[in-house]
């Protein structure tokens, strides 16, 4: 249904507009209604939870992220969330209009267009003025607010679901037992 | 083949430590033993040991060819159903082997009697492969030994080259048991000749491997894990808790899969029945089927004995000695006796080393007791 304005349209790496926002705040500030911001919040942290990097511990991840950068989820750790990115989803001219205006109170309304399919900011160590993804691919300066104007790969860029170890210790049982294996 | 009596060198202690050859004292015993070496002639290293060995490299090859297609001797070798495809596989499509050890009783003169094939987890690599060719050269430099001296070992510069053979793409993986300084030092051996081939390497031990989410095995930083050299044998891989996983782990082991066929002993019995009164083979059978040949004594060993674990020795006059462990649920067979050569009160066992499916050097080893067990000491080799 969002497809026909989300998708990468062939090849063409085009650029459109999005809006970069720290939080809530900021958000509204920019003269979007509270409601649709913290719709997409929320949104984008949900989309944290699933595509954020992952950790098996607190040092890896402040090894990439810094202190006091990360956050404990059950057995694994991620950076904490450091900002969202809406995409435009729809030009007010658009014959998808009234749809968003349905929506409205989920998607943000802001300088005559629509933005929504909120995704999570990340902030590393070693770049710690920029925004990235969470496929490591730089977004923005993180001086920019509201509306920037980005590649359509980037808005859009499917995320790589970071693999996590979900278990070790299954091998090995009969280790200890022995000095050597076949002498 | 003599056993000559040696100086140790005034400087092995620190010599060990600086090659970090830490396990040349184990537990406090002698494990390099170098007050005394054996010297073969080169007639008996190439035609009494290097030539069969080959020989009996191809003729276990053609085993296994035999046995991966056949349910009858995969259940006669006690391989886990649920592994016998993927082991086929390994097999058609095949996946390299690295190397093996064949364990011979050779007493210079009589042919070399296969005793048993490492062919997955033997050690004693790094004694034989670089610290033996270390104490050759100076013992050589030092007048200790002629000029014209030169020992069965081209070890090192075989594994560097087969490790060339494997994909170097990513990192290469290598994997000991956490709590042995032997492995340990194995490993980073084996380590250093995958580095000098070209390999990015990673040691970990296999207590630490994980699985991810999607059914890889992963290394500490979550990296899935591409290859893996694991010192550690396939029959356990079978038993623990993640053998779940190995069928659809994207990862190549080495040694493949398809090793789990010849570093079983259940190979003795059936090369035996392939190759009836083969030279360096002796008669073998599983246990309860045993036919002619054993009236000179005979050893019954558990099908994936390790060390001499297990092993019950029995020689019609000399009786009957037996060693505990912790092995044999799978059963035992049973094979001729052919007593280990004493030199100077020791037993001693000979090991032609196989890389990439060729001879390349030697291992020998003494022990107290007619079975040789993980305490038995490494003693050098000359050619002259």
């Amino acid at each position: 249904m969002l497809g026909a304005f989300s998708q990468l349209s062939g090849c063409v790496d085009s650029e459109e507009k999005a809006l970069i926002f720290n939080n809530v705040d900021d958000c509204t500030s920019f003269g979007v209604e509270e409601a649709a911001c913290v719709s997409q919040y929320q949104e984008a942290l949900a989309n944290h939870d699933i595509e954020s990097p992952k950790y098996n511990s607190a040092q890896l991840c402040e090894n990439d992220f810094g202190f006091n950068q990360c956050e404990n989820k059950g057995s694994i750790w991620q950076p904490i969330m450091a900002g969202f990115m809406l995409a435009a989803v729809a030009q007010a001219v658009d014959e998808g209009l009234d749809y968003y205006k349905k929506k409205k109170r989920r998607h943000a309304f802001y300088n005559g267009a629509y933005f929504g399919q909120s995704r999570p900011l990340y902030r590393s160590k070693d770049d710690y003025f920029s925004f990235r993804n969470a496929n490591n691919s730089f977004v923005s300066s993180v001086s920019n607010r509201g509306t920037i104007m980005i590649k359509k790969s980037v808005t859009n860029e499917p995320v790589a679901a970071k693999r996590v170890t979900t278990k070790r210790g299954g091998f090995g049982r009969s280790a200890s037992s022995r000095s050597s294996w076949g002498g | 083949m003599f056993r000559v009596p040696c100086n140790e060198r005034q400087d092995l202690k620190d010599q060990a430590e600086f090659y970090g050859f830490d396990f040349y004292r184990i537990d406090n015993d002698v494990y390099w033993d170098e007050t005394a070496y054996y010297q073969l002639s080169l007639k008996q290293i190439e035609t009494h040991l290097e030539d069969p060995s080959n020989e009996l490299e191809q003729i276990c090859l053609d085993l296994v060819d035999r046995v991966v297609k056949d349910d009858y001797w995969l259940r006669k070798f006690c391989i886990p159903e649920s592994s016998w495809q993927w082991i086929a596989d390994s097999w058609q499509n095949n996946e390299l082997s690295l190397y093996g050890r064949f364990d011979f009783s050779y007493n210079g003169n009589s042919p070399a009697k296969l005793l048993e094939y490492n062919a997955d987890t033997p050690t004693s690599l790094y004694e034989a492969s670089f610290f033996q060719w270390q104490w050759l050269e100076q013992q050589v430099d030092s007048g200790v030994l002629p000029r014209s001296a030169d020992q069965f070992n081209s070890i090192q510069e075989r594994l560097v080259r087969r490790f060339t053979e494997f994909k170097r793409n990513n990192t290469l993986h290598l994997a000991y048991c956490r709590d042995s300084i032997e492995d340990q030092g194995t490993v980073m051996y084996l380590q250093d000749c995958a580095f000098q081939a070209g390999h990015s390497t990673s040691l970990l031990p296999i207590e630490s491997i994980g699985v991810d989410d999607s059914g890889q095995l992963t290394d500490l930083d979550d990296n899935q894990i591409e290859l893996l050299f694991k010192l550690y044998p396939w029959e356990q891989l079978f038993e623990d808790e993640f053998s779940c996983h190995l069928t659809t782990t994207k990862t190549t082991f080495i040694e493949p899969p398809w090793k789990a066929i010849l570093s079983n002993k259940a190979i003795l019995p059936l090369l035996w029945q392939l190759h009836p009164n083969h030279p360096n083979l002796l008669p073998a059978y599983f246990s309860g089927e045993e036919k002619g040949g054993l009236e000179g004594g005979f050893v019954s060993k558990p099908l994936f004995g390790r060390e001499g674990s297990n092993v019950t020795w029995f020689h019609p006059r000399k009786g009957r000695i037996h060693q505990s462990g912790s092995y044999g649920k799978e059963g035992y067979i049973t094979q001729a006796l052919a007593p280990l050569p004493r030199f100077n009160n020791n037993s001693t066992l000979l090991g032609v080393w196989m890389v990439a499916h060729e001879a390349c050097g030697l291992t020998i080893r003494e022990d107290n007791s007619p079975i040789t067990k993980d305490t038995a000491r490494f003693v050098p080799h000359i050619i002259a």
